[in-house]
């Protein structure tokens, strides 16, 4: 599903730049539920951007199916995210100044649904993770889980193959976490490619494939 | 969906929006407040525009007192005088009589107000004065001859102005009234006012536009003035009529020539008329002189400074607005990064921005147009379409120079970057 060959990335820092990415390996199978580890600093973040085509490699290749999705414009980046990725980070989840639903009504007022479409969908996605109670509720009244389940309920109202998961539990205490991986358990049971980066080998600990992050290079466990 | 946008950034930080909009509508309030003197300032030099080209030769009779009157003894006097005016008037460069004279203005029925009288300006106001059972205040009035009547465009706010016959003797002398006469007086009043010792009976056909002014050496702004016709008069009826019209024709030989000539050519012009005339007692007074020069350094320096003033303003609320709208991209790019991960685009998250500045210029500028309006929609309707159309570009200056530097970081941002900023 997923292919990378010879990824590389490098930041500029100050008058030089900065290798993240050193030559990535990587290939995805649909339906697989992948970990990539690695320290702070490590490049998972990167790695994870450019798989979302946030950003795009220096060199190297990186296809989706039979589409290269190295080399493409900025909108059609933009296109292949709202079709395929659905995309949770960490530490801000939300739109502060949106209440739940239109955070999680987001992704589709960007691929132009009509309203009556938004709206069903947003109350089924909400609905299936439990948490139609918080519909009209504003983020900074809500707990890290709610919170984060709310991030979840906009990364899937697309129905992504993908979800791409950057450090989706690091700021949620132990019983939230547990929850929360359960929960990208069952998006995975469900058919739900999923990558997630990660520094906790608990959080890696769910997944059926691991890889790390080390000085650029990827290694697989 | 930029409307969504738009007002939820708007309400996101109100004080930061009410703020930057204080900023705007400060600097839109002083930008058309200079906008108001400058039209002020252009309007009054396109009323004295056609001086700015002409020298002011100043005439001045050679008659002393002691010797006026064996002038008068001379044969045809008063007839060479009066042909020595009239070559005055035909001498093929502009000769301006503006005089201020105060006149006796006869009101038994009801009292002046001061402000009209002669010498109040410098606190002194002239007491009337009784002859015949009939009281004279000695009002403040302006004489203009033909040619300085042509040359400032006095409005008339309502009745008529005058018509080239008014300068010639009538049974009543048309006159014009400044605008504070204005309830005074009614257009078709008939009054009686004595000018050089002799009664008039005078006419109000009009009352002159309110600031209406006219030039000798400074402004003279004639809302408290009378403003009569020199006339030029027949064969004198009487011995009072006479003495009357020598007076009359005396001072006003007393006017300028504006010429382009240099001053040996409106001299060889002058000795010619007098020649013509036998009328030797007329000379021109000292060197040529740029007529309202003053005044035109003052205008051009006013201008300059305006123009001055208001590039610094709008450069300063340019800069305050791309730096405040920097900082606001700056608290927001966690926002705009969820955005992108929703399947926004640079573009669209930039055309946000510019929908944001759009109306953070657009409602003062809106609100100052139409305050401030009503006010320049006093100077003249033009004057206020030019105003719109200025606020409008200024908006519109403000907008393009304030998204261009935030046009150039969103280019120069690539997102990686905006995501390791939130890291």
């Amino acid at each position: 599903m997923i292919r990378l060959k010879g990824l590389k990335k490098s930041f500029p820092a100050g008058k030089n730049s900065f290798k993240v990415l050193k030559g990535i390996d990587l290939e995805v199978k649909t339906g697989e539920m992948l970990a990539i580890m690695g320290r702070s600093g490590a490049g998972k973040s990167t790695l994870l951007n450019i798989l979302a085509g946030l950003d795009q490699p220096d060199s190297g290749e990186y296809w989706y199916g039979q589409d290269q999705i190295s080399g493409k414009t900025l909108d059609e980046l933009a296109g292949f995210r709202r079709e395929k990725i659905g995309f949770i980070l960490q530490n801000y989840p939300l739109i502060d100044s949106k209440n739940v639903f239109n955070n999680v009504a987001l992704p589709l007022q960007y691929s132009n649904h009509k309203k009556n479409e938004i709206d069903k969908k947003v109350n089924e996605i909400l609905s299936s993770l439990d948490i139609s109670h918080l519909v009209n509720r504003q983020p900074d009244t809500l707990s890290g889980g709610e919170a984060q389940r709310v991030a979840i309920a906009r990364a899937l109202i697309q129905e992504p193959e993908v979800i791409l998961a950057d450090e989706p539990t690091g700021s949620l205490d132990e019983e939230t976490e547990h929850d929360i991986l359960n929960l990208f358990k069952d998006l995975n049971q469900k058919g739900n490619t999923i990558i997630l980066a990660t520094h906790s080998s608990q959080v890696s600990s769910v997944c059926n494939n691991i890889c790390r992050i080390q000085d650029g290079i990827m290694y697989g466990i | 969906m930029i409307v969504q946008e738009v007002k939820e950034s708007l309400q996101r930080k109100k004080v930061f929006t009410f703020s930057i909009m204080l900023v705007i509508i400060m600097f839109l309030i002083t930008v058309s407040a200079l906008f108001q003197g400058y039209t002020q300032i252009l309007g009054k030099e396109g009323i004295i525009k056609s001086f700015r080209l002409l020298q002011e030769y100043s005439l001045l009779d050679t008659l002393p007192p002691d010797e006026l009157q064996s002038f008068w003894n001379e044969p045809n006097a008063l007839d060479r005088l009066k042909l020595f005016y009239d070559g005055l008037e035909t001498l093929g460069d502009a000769y301006i009589y503006v005089h201020t004279q105060p006149i006796g203005l006869s009101q038994n029925d009801s009292k002046i107000d001061e402000s009209f009288l002669q010498g109040y300006e410098s606190g002194n106001p002239w007491p009337p004065s009784s002859r015949d059972n009939r009281t004279y205040y000695s009002v403040k009035s302006v004489q203009l001859n033909a040619q300085a009547f042509s040359m400032f465009p006095i409005s008339v706010k309502d009745g008529q102005s005058f018509s080239p016959e008014d300068f010639h003797e009538s049974q009543i002398l048309p006159v014009l009234l400044g605008a504070s006469y204005s309830g005074i007086f009614e257009i078709g009043n008939t009054l009686t006012a004595n000018y050089l010792g002799k009664d008039f009976e005078v006419k109000v056909i009009g009352l002159l536009e309110e600031n209406s002014f006219v030039v000798r050496n400074d402004e003279i702004f004639l809302d408290r003035y009378i403003v009569m016709p020199v006339q030029q008069f027949g064969i004198p009826t009487d011995e009072d009529d006479v003495a009357f019209q020598q007076r009359h024709y005396l001072q006003i030989i007393n006017g300028a020539i504006y010429s382009e000539d240099q001053k040996d050519i409106v001299q060889a012009k002058l000795e010619q008329v007098k020649e013509d005339v036998n009328f030797p007692h007329s000379a021109l007074l000292g060197m040529p002189a740029l007529p309202l020069g003053k005044l035109f350094n003052a205008i051009d320096e006013m201008l300059y400074l305006i123009q001055a003033f208001s590039i610094v303003l709008i450069v300063a609320c340019i800069l305050g607005i791309t730096i405040l709208m920097r900082k606001k991209i700056q608290d927001n790019y966690k926002n705009m990064m969820l955005h992108l991960i929703s399947g926004g685009t640079l573009g669209q998250l930039f055309r946000y921005v510019l929908g944001e500045v759009f109306v953070l210029v657009c409602i003062p500028a809106i609100l100052v147009t139409l305050v401030f309006g009503g006010i320049v929609l006093v100077i003249s309707p033009l004057a206020l379409m030019l105003y719109v159309l200025f606020m409008a570009l200024c908006a519109a200056f403000i907008i393009i120079f304030s998204v261009i530097p935030i046009h150039l970081q969103f280019r120069r941002l690539p997102i990686s970057q905006l995501l390791k900023r939130e890291e």
